[in-house]
């Protein structure tokens, strides 16, 4: 059978809204396969990721929003969500809602029904409901609210087949009924009726010229004209004289514009909650979630139960990331044999083998085998964390020691993230409501130590015990590290409590989240989805950013200047900083050239030891101890390098990612200054101290 | 048995319950707290406190809902 060419199939642009923590973004993932380019790093959806799936008639574009609990909110978020939502951008509308919590996510259904236009609500978590015992009546729920309801199980592929169908059927059915809007007191309706009749008569839909009629009797400004914005001159004007006549009803009855918009959320909220009832056919009753939050929040469980997490997920990733490292580099090794023998083969000329291969292909090869493994496993294992529901209760139970430090507990989740990449955890910070608070964990996220730089930490602490002793031991190391990382924990805690006092003062925001069920973490679709994600973002940079600083090391290493090498010339330029803070010239330039890819700093630092014009091939941690000690490095030498290591400028992607998300040169120098600053105190301190006790 | 004298919500111990009278808020945190439910009418039961005791965890028409007692001070049940 001869294979039919793929027609052009029409588009169709469906949104995907819904409560924060309903599966939205699992049902994003099922529908959309791996066929997704999302912009979305942090494991919450933080911005409109993109996908697309196609049915035998058309190829719909799937639009993931922000979750956000109502569309009337003032955050980030919400106001992406309610644009998206209120400007028609999308042919359908699925509402997904949470079949075990249902009066709470018909709050925003009867919001996105009352706009008009073609939605579908899907309820998830159907296979958890009939669990816990809950039963919902979806062909009732479908009469009340006069739109299509179809249950779901988001992770499992065949449960969305009906999703998909009813979705296609929406989009050509000809003439639809308006979907339900709550009715409310009389004035209300009254006033709003000036308005809307107004802009009925402008030929707009009748549900459309509803909503707008009541939400420009609240709007300020800004929503006001963006409500308006494809209104003619006379059309606006006409809307305009309809306002100022609601408004004056509004005035006689004695409602004012505050208490207008408590009265229709109160009505929203009621008529969700009424709805809910009729619909629930049983209500089930759940301790277990109870039950394990009195151990995961437990007075005196919780925090030990996080550090033995936060052990956990560290060993794993360490020595697991172990053995694929080692692969790797043997891969890039034996990649470069074949580009010398390429290269010695069509006579490509000495410097430019140096130069490209042996600088940038080198310093490639250097930083991938070095960040890729511990971050593939890192991440994978964070989303688990979240998909299980337990990373709010880290908020949670943190959000006292952040308060008193003037910032709040999700600092706690972006603070995780950057242990597995900085950057990750910056742009993480849009979880944050607050502005100040959201600048306050993005300039701090550097001092927790991410996946690029711990391997570089536990070298140079496994240095520092074979000073001391003969043989290098595992454990000490690894309790010498968790230290280290504690200490990040602690200065974090420190800096944000100062900022707060003095550069980033202000208003303490409110703290206010959800603790959503726990549910099993699906390994599979989890792990696939975050590995897809995380890897291709960490080959891009090490490309981008590492390689040209390969070739710029290589040049510094390979031009001679007076018998002495550039890089050389420069680290004895830097000798006397270097030994004001128990290091080196050699070693404050690594660090420096550095900042694009912390993972090559131990590399180059042995490079300029030995003299060579390349980054060599891994050594083992004898080996570089050697290397080490014949530089003239003593113990304090090596605890002043993971001193620094761990509190040094960002790096490039960081600070980058820092201004992005700020728009801010003035955060983004705090954010370079501090740690900077942090790690050159102390180690001069440590310096001193040294040679006054030892 | 309703007790005439007013409380606000941080005052509830766990495993108490109340029923929101009044919101002592406005502005952001208003709509917020609006829209996850806690209307006048609703009832609320403290569920939990976080180990070194703020925030509590308090039930809201079937989610559980964190609150810091500085905000939960202005909702009085």
């Amino acid at each position: 059978m001869r294979k039919r060419r793929c027609e052009e199939k029409r588009e169709i642009t469906v949104a995907l809204a819904g409560n924060p923590n309903v599966g939205k973004s699992t049902l994003f993932n099922s529908l959309t396969g791996m066929r997704v380019h999302t912009g979305n790093w942090a494991g919450k959806t933080v911005g409109c990721a993109a996908g697309f799936f196609e049915t035998d008639k058309y190829r719909v574009r799937l639009v993931d929003i922000p979750g956000t609990y109502s569309l009337f909110s003032h955050s980030e978020e919400e106001r992406i969500a309610r644009d998206y939502i209120s400007f028609g951008k999308s042919d359908i509308t699925v509402v997904v809602c949470d079949s075990t919590a249902l009066e709470q996510n018909l709050n925003l259904a009867l919001q996105i029904t009352e706009i008009g236009g073609r939605c579908v609500l899907a309820l998830n978590f159907s296979d958890e409901a009939r669990k816990k015992g809950i039963e919902v009546d979806s062909q009732r729920l479908s009469e009340i609210l006069s739109i299509p309801v179809v249950k779901v199980v988001a992770h499992k592929k065949k449960s969305l087949d009906a999703l998909k169908s009813l979705i296609c059927s929406l989009y050509e059915a000809g003439d639809i009924s308006s979907p339900r809007s709550p009715v409310y007191i009389e004035p209300i309706e009254r006033a709003a009726g000036e308005i809307s009749s107004v802009i009925r008569d402008t030929g707009r839909d009748g549900a459309l010229s509803r909503w707008l009629g009541l939400r420009l009797m609240d709007a300020d400004g800004d929503f006001f004209d963006e409500l308006l914005s494809d209104f003619s001159r006379e059309e606006r004007e006409r809307a305009e004289e309809g306002a100022a006549r609601a408004a004056k009803i509004l005035g006689e009855s004695g409602i004012s514009r505050e208490e207008l918009s408590d009265i229709i959320v109160e009505r929203l909220v009621e008529d969700a909650a009424d709805i809910a009832k009729e619909v629930t056919l049983r209500k089930g009753k759940d301790e277990r979630d109870r039950r394990i939050d009195r151990i995961l929040t437990g007075r005196f469980t919780a925090y030990p139960f996080m550090l033995v997490l936060l052990f956990l997920v560290f060993w794993i990733t360490l020595s697991l990331a172990n053995i694929p490292s080692e692969l790797l580099s043997r891969l890039f090794v034996f990649l470069e044999g074949i580009l010398t023998e390429v290269c010695a083969r069509i006579g490509v000329p000495d410097v430019l083998h140096g130069a490209l291969v042996l600088g940038v292909f080198r310093t490639l090869g250097q930083v991938v085998s070095v960040m890729l493994p511990p971050m593939v496993i890192f991440f994978p294992l964070f989303a688990l964390l979240e998909d299980s529901g337990y990373l709010p209760r880290i908020a949670y139970n943190l959000d006292r020691p952040f308060a008193c430090a003037g910032a709040c507990g999700k600092q706690a989740l972006t603070m995780c993230m950057g242990l597995g990449c900085n950057a990750v955890g910056i742009v993480g910070c849009r979880i944050i409501d607050s502005r100040r608070e959201r600048s306050l964990a993005a300039v701090t996220n550097s001092l927790v130590p991410c996946n690029g730089r711990l391997p570089m930490m536990i070298t140079l602490i496994s240095v520092f015990y074979l000073f001391l002793m003969p043989r290098a031991n595992g454990a000490l190391t690894a309790l010498t590290l968790m230290g280290f990382i504690v200490l990040g924990v602690a200065m974090t805690f420190l800096s944000t409590a100062i900022l707060s006092k003095t550069l980033l003062r202000g208003e303490r925001s409110s703290f206010i989240i959800e603790l959503p069920p726990y549910r099993r973490p699906r390994f599979i679709s989890v792990t696939l989805h975050s590995l897809k994600d995380k890897c291709l973002s960490v080959l891009l940079r090490a490309i981008s950013v590492a390689a040209p600083m390969g070739l710029i090391i290589w040049i510094m290493a390979n031009v001679y200047i007076g018998g002495e090498s550039l890089i050389a010339a420069v680290a004895d330029f830097l000798l006397p900083f270097g030994r004001l803070m128990g290091l080196d010239g050699v070693i404050l330039l690594a660090f420096i050239l550095g900042i694009p890819a912390n993972e090559i700093v131990v590399p180059l630092i042995i490079m300029i030891y030995s003299a060579s014009g390349a980054i060599g091939a891994d050594m083992g941690v004898e080996a570089v101890s050697a290397v080490f000690a014949n530089a003239g490095w003593t113990p304090v030498t090596a605890i002043c390098a993971t001193v620094f290591s761990l509190f040094h400028w960002p790096c490039s992607t960081s600070l980058l990612t820092v201004y992005r998300e700020t728009k801010s040169k003035g955060l983004t120098a705090i954010a370079f200054i501090l740690p900077t600053v942090i790690g050159i105190l102390l180690c001069i301190f440590i310096n001193f101290a040294s040679k006054l006790f030892v | 048995m309703k007790m005439e004298k007013e409380r606000c919500l941080s005052a509830l111990s766990v495993g108490e319950e109340g029923c929101v009278r009044a919101l002592l808020c406005d502005g952001g945190i208003r709509r917020r707290l609006l829209d996850i439910g806690l209307i006048p009418g609703t009832k609320v039961v403290c569920i939990g406190r976080s180990p070194l005791g703020d925030p509590r965890a308090y039930s809201v028409r079937g989610k559980t809902v964190a609150v810091r007692a500085v905000d939960a001070a202005k909702i009085i049940i």
